[in-house]
């Protein structure tokens, strides 16, 4: 039942929205992208997408599965500076990924805010490009065994082609490609940016944000983070430091003023031996973080989670 | 798979304001909800198939435009809203009587944590049901009852205008 509260506070809503004149939608260039876009999935699953799924479920290695207990990056390697750090942890995941097992990726995503909130949730991102997404392992596993995907979600992520690409291509041309990868082919960017950074550095923004992305959402691919972790290696506003979270050797990266032009700051920590995210926080710079993340990333077969076995 | 124009077309002219109201309030900025509900119906038209065998196409596409205006939250240091952009919301004379001033209400929406905001938006602006809102938003009836309820507490506490919230 509508409470009085509830019918008065949907009024305003609608007398906040309906001030300005109605949005006017160019359908036919929507159309245009998105015929774009089926174009593209269709050739990526038939052709192209052999070579390309190869690329993406080879080597699958995550924490556990890939034996790097006895790898040794000498102190020349520290003596690198931060930077060389990640590409030499870049270069050192693409050779030695190791086989795959599954053929989805789960992140358990732990989120706590400032204002004392948390709530977990289950990210299941399949090899063939599928997403699902629960509250809980059953509703999962629910999702999962009705085929219950998420809306919206690409075939193959823009991004993680990107980032296979830096790893042998040019990294100029790939940072570019990843600056603009989340736009939707055929639409032209119309975000206003700060003023006051530079082309450069907003790039890099750019960059540092869908790398972050890349990272969560393709994280148990290794050719992707040793390709995501190439193209950060090229940020010089990212710091990076060596240390231990949760019982594992962790490289922190921290992007804060050279980066945002708002005061916030962003910390990214992955697993120094995999480049596996760990974990995330965001927020405003002296303050306690707005949201801080947790992330349990781990190899799983969908027939798996459809059973309920997580 | 080749997208039925006629069909698609439709869709657009019947939802696409309501669309954009629900990305405008959710995002803060006009502009933005543009770029929003662009992105948002390009993925319809792409999975339009999928959409129309959804129970509920309106619901699938709310589904598509949520998940796109996280993806702008999680990016947001990139966009500038436009600093007076509220102020700047007209506020002729209101023919009702609900002395809201719009730019206060504007900012306590602003302020709800995301999953409320976007629950209330769909709740209260929209009119899905509770029911309907979990569906699209992934979770249970009783999470979408919760969020609504720390909402209106909120803006109450905010707004401090009981002639909004009781």
């Amino acid at each position: 039942m509508t409470t009085r509260a509830e019918a008065r506070l949907s009024e305003a809503l609608r007398d906040l929205a309906d001030v300005r004149p109605p949005h006017a939608i160019d359908v036919v260039a929507i159309e245009d992208a998105g015929r774009r876009l089926q174009r593209r999935t269709m050739a990526i699953r038939g052709t192209a997408g052999v070579a390309f799924s190869a690329l993406l479920v080879a080597a699958l290695a995550l924490s556990g599965v890939i034996n790097l207990g006895g790898a040794r990056r000498g102190t020349s390697d520290a003596q690198a500076g931060a930077h060389g750090q990640l590409a030499v942890l870049a270069a050192y995941i693409q050779r030695h990924a190791a086989a795959p097992t599954g053929d989805a990726t789960l992140v358990v995503r732990t989120q706590s805010y400032a204002s004392g909130g948390s709530n977990v949730g289950y990210d299941l991102y399949a090899d063939d490009g599928t997403e699902y997404y629960g509250i809980s392992p059953s509703n999962l596993t629910q999702g999962v065994a009705t085929h219950q995907s998420e809306a919206g979600a690409s075939a193959v992520s823009r991004e993680a082609v990107v980032a296979v690409y830096a790893l042998t291509g040019d990294l100029s041309v790939a940072r570019e490609r990843m600056a603009h990868a989340a736009l939707q082919p055929g639409i032209t960017p119309k975000v206003i940016y700060p003023s006051r950074i530079s082309v450069t550095d907003t790039v890099d923004n750019l960059i540092w944000e869908n790398c972050l992305d890349t990272l969560t959402i393709d994280g148990g691919t290794a050719q992707v983070r040793a390709g995501v972790l190439r193209l950060l290696a090229t940020l010089p506003e990212v710091s990076v430091v060596r240390g231990s979270t949760s019982g594992q050797p962790s490289l922190t990266l921290s992007a804060g003023s050279a980066m945002f032009s708002n005061g916030q700051m962003e910390t990214l920590v992955i697993n120094a031996n995999t480049g596996v995210p760990i974990g995330f926080s965001g927020g405003t710079s002296g303050h306690v973080p707005d949201v801080t993340i947790s992330y349990q990333v781990s190899r799983v077969s969908l027939a798996q989670v459809a059973a309920g076995r997580l | 798979m080749k997208v039925s124009s006629e069909e698609f077309r439709a869709f657009v002219a019947r939802r696409g304001a309501q669309l954009h109201r629900t990305a405008y309030l959710l995002c803060g900025d006009w502009h933005l909800a543009n770029d929003v509900v662009q992105d948002t119906l390009v993925k319809a038209c792409q999975h339009w198939k999928r959409v129309q065998r959804a129970e509920s196409p309106d619901a699938y596409v709310q589904r598509i435009l949520v998940n796109e205006v996280n993806r702008t939250w999680r990016r947001r240091d990139k966009v500038v809203v436009l600093q007076g952009e509220v102020d700047r919301v007209p506020t002729a004379p209101d023919q009702t009587d609900l002395a809201i001033e719009r730019g206060e209400l504007f900012r306590a929406l602003e302020s709800l944590p995301a999953r409320q905001r976007v629950t209330v938006v769909l709740r209260y602006l929209e009119g899905w049901s509770e029911r309907e809102t979990a569906g699209i938003l992934k979770c249970s009836e009783g999470t979408v009852k919760s969020q609504s309820s720390r909402a209106l507490h909120a803006m109450k506490s905010i707004l401090e205008r009981e002639e909004l919230v009781q």
